[in-house]
């Protein structure tokens, strides 16, 4: 921090044309002041408090009105400080699924019931204009194992203005059935990420991120009659999330927009957008809509039984057709003067060939969801 | 495809020409609501559910676990 | 900081008393670092060590000798930490001017480019020098506390320390805190400042001083001429720290009459001057009290 201070100080001696106010600032700013805490855009810095939380998912879907799935999610997490400069977070969920999945022309009817535990853990360490991270995390369920491990570098530029990210990861799954005990099959999965971050203006940021994911093993869906997919799989997202602050209005706009496409043939745009508004000085309210559009994967068929040329690639599942979907979602939070606080979200999703651009995937039934978030933490 | 997508996130870096905004000016930037994610652990469970139900993924940071959602 | 002074902090949601301790402890801890009547301080030990060796410095008493040092530069030597020796030829309380003899044995040890400051270690070349925070620590603590406040979570409040104040939220239903300024001659104040987030500082003729034959003479003293300033009789400014609102009104004082609001526009700090039927102001509004 001195160091930095004393060069404040030479380029503000040096340099006559430095406007006065900015040389009496900028030395001010070295001072250790405990002022807030870090703009997002920066690398950052360790957290000053610590924080755990409880978050409980409540999700149902249906198709026709008639229910289908059902989860439920609770889920522990913390968030804290280790020393000055050091942060951990972990995370812990188990979920239930209950139900059956929707049916689709050749889904093999079976009740779903089944218990995910997962575990995730992040360490990261600050230094004085970059941060680098580590992680592991692993999910187990009776028919599909997933281990994963990552590391993430940010590096601040231009006076913390811009910040540049990037991140490895790897991760390794092993798939079974739950019909066919005899299924083993193995993928794994390299991801890269490139982002960069751009403080606008004291009220706005912008980020732009890019994904690319190179995917190699099993692919196919053990609960479908004839599944046939590829044994690889290349994506990449191209992600643009823009905040935008009006202190008229006493609220953000966060809108995000992304652009995925993969090499089985589909390309998919997601729209997001969500309003932050303050309510006094302890409530916010967030309103939310998301438009979600996809095409289909080239070798989607949504016929069923399959044409005769088995050899060829193969899949009638739904999440491969062409649709569209809507989000509408409210959220509540409160914050409490003591570090508590308290959140509620409620979503509906409507997923259908209809709203899909162009023709959508006809035979495939629409399904809708209803999913109840409920969350609290408390900071010390 | 590829190098469409990597031309679109260098045109992002060229941004940085902006007007540098100073560290007193940041007190706006700095609230709860201007982070560009105020909730991540919500956005995880988000991007899982939706992940499973949709063929795009991926975007918002590395990490996490896969999911067995076929 | 000498003066009884009490670090108040107005705060208009239910506080923990865990951060109320926390807000004492830390003034507390800046009083004794930094205090001149304390021999364990760390002014003391760099004073006491004046003409034969230098001293190291911590990391923030290092950040407090920078912003001092930019200070004097922007200031064209008008701050400058090294004045607070006038004060064995200044004594308000006697009535009595001092002799223009005692002050130019004190002038030559006056004079921050002299003082050599290399991080992390200080040295007073002649033996009676001095380094004085008292122009800065008031000033610091107050904004120490408001960064307290607002790690702590709080978004309302406002910290006052003998009349320095740094505003780091609204009241509670957003509205600004209205800071009175106080009338130079007599009681009560003479306008009042609406102040939503920052701090405000004043310097004024009437904190300490003396009337002599008719003339005031008052604690803020020319570091090139150990006189007391005689322009304005009081200057508020606003800026996000406290401590450059602070050591903006000092300059601000010590300014010839017609320099002072051009170097403070220069700045673009808001301000209001008070002289004896004169207001002048820069991008506020004040009400009359």
């Amino acid at each position: 921090m001195a160091a930095m201070a004393l060069v404040e100080v030479a380029v503000a001696a040096t340099n006559t044309k430095k406007p006065a106010a900015s040389a009496l600032f900028a030395a001010a700013m070295a001072l250790p002041l405990l002022s807030m805490t870090s703009a997002p855009a920066e690398a950052g810095s360790a957290p000053e408090q610590a924080t755990m939380g409880f978050k409980y998912l409540n999700y149902r879907d249906y198709q026709s009105d008639s229910k289908r799935m059902k989860i439920e999610e609770p889920l522990i997490w913390l968030d804290a400080p280790i020393m000055s400069d050091l942060e951990l977070q972990a995370t812990i969920v188990t979920d239930t699924i209950s139900g059956a999945s929707p049916v689709y022309m050749n889904t093999l009817a079976h009740g779903i019931s089944d218990r995910r535990k997962s575990i995730d853990v992040t360490l990261t360490k600050f230094f004085d204009q970059f941060s680098l991270g580590g992680g592991a995390a692993v999910s187990h369920e009776r028919d599909f194992l997933s281990r994963s491990a990552n590391i993430e570098t940010r590096i601040d530029l231009n006076q913390k203005n811009t910040t540049l990210a990037a991140g490895i990861s790897l991760e390794q799954d092993e798939v079974g059935s739950t019909i066919d005990p005899s299924l083993h099959k193995n993928r794994n999965v390299h991801d890269l990420m490139l982002g960069v971050t751009q403080i606008l203006n004291p009220n706005a940021l912008i980020q732009s991120n890019l994904a690319l994911s190179w995917g190699n093993g099993y692919y196919s869906d053990p609960y479908k009659a004839q599944d046939f997919r590829p044994n690889s799989r290349q994506q990449a997202s191209w992600l643009v999330r823009y905040v935008q602050f009006s202190p008229s209005l006493n609220g953000a706009l966060h809108g995000d927009y992304r652009y995925y496409i993969n090499d089985w043939g589909t390309h998919a745009h997601t729209f997001d957008f969500s309003w932050y508004q303050n309510v006094g000085e302890s409530w916010k309210v967030i309103p939310e809509l998301r438009y979600y559009v996809q095409n289909k994967a080239d070798f989607y068929k949504g016929e069923y039984p399959p044409p005769a040329f088995s050899n060829q690639y193969y899949s009638s599942d739904a999440r491969l057709s062409n649709f569209g979907a809507i989000t509408t979602a409210l959220k509540v939070v409160k914050t409490f003067a003591s570090g508590w606080q308290a959140d509620v979200k409620y979503e509906y999703y409507r997923q259908s060939s209809a709203l899909s651009w162009g023709n959508g995937s006809p035979g495939v039934e629409d399904f809708h969801a209803k999913a109840l978030t409920l969350g609290i933490s408390r900071s010390f | 495809m590829i190098r469409k997508v990597v031309l679109l996130l260098i045109i992002g870096l060229f941004l940085s020409a902006c007007a540098p905004v100073k560290p007193w000016e940041r007190g706006n930037l700095a609230r709860p609501e201007m982070s560009l994610e105020p909730d991540p652990i919500g956005a995880g469970l988000k991007n899982h559910i939706y992940s499973s139900k949709e063929a795009a993924s991926g975007g918002y940071g590395v990490g996490g676990g896969g999911c067995g959602c076929n | 900081m000498g003066s009884a002074c009490e670090i108040q902090a107005w705060l208009p949601q239910e506080i923990p008393d865990d951060v109320l301790a926390e807000i004492a402890q830390e003034a507390h801890r800046l009083e004794a670092k930094y205090s001149r009547y304390r021999e364990d301080s760390v002014i003391s030990r760099i004073n006491q060590a004046a003409g034969h060796e230098p001293v190291e410095v911590d990391g923030e008493t290092a950040a407090l000798l920078d912003f001092a040092a930019v200070g004097w530069e922007q200031s064209g030597g008008l701050f400058d930490i090294t004045s607070g020796i006038l004060r064995r030829a200044w004594d308000f309380k006697s009535g009595h001017l001092p002799s223009q003899q005692q002050i130019d044995t004190l002038l030559p040890l006056i004079g921050w480019d002299q003082v050599q400051w290399h991080a992390p270690s200080i040295f007073l070349p002649q033996p009676l020098m001095e380094i004085d925070f008292g122009g800065v620590v008031k000033e610091y603590a107050v904004d120490r506390v408001a960064g307290l406040c607002l790690s702590r979570g709080l978004r309302h409040g406002l910290v006052n320390l003998g009349g320095d104040v740094h505003a780091f939220g609204p009241q509670l239903d957003g509205s600004p805190w209205m800071i009175g300024v106080q009338r130079p001659r007599g009681e009560g104040c003479r306008a009042a400042i609406p102040l939503l987030r920052g701090a405000l500082a004043t310097s004024g003729d009437y904190e300490r001083f003396m009337d002599v034959d008719g003339v005031r003479y008052c604690h803020i003293l020319n570091p090139r001429t150990g006189w007391p300033c005689a322009e304005w009789q009081s200057v508020s400014v606003i800026t996000p720290q406290c401590i450059v609102a602070g050591l903006a009104s000092t300059v601000g004082m010590l300014k010839p009459r017609d320099e002072a609001s051009e170097w403070l526009r220069a700045l673009d700090f808001p301000h209001l001057l008070l002289g004896d039927n004169v207001t002048h102001s820069h991008r506020l509004q004040p009400s009359d009290a």
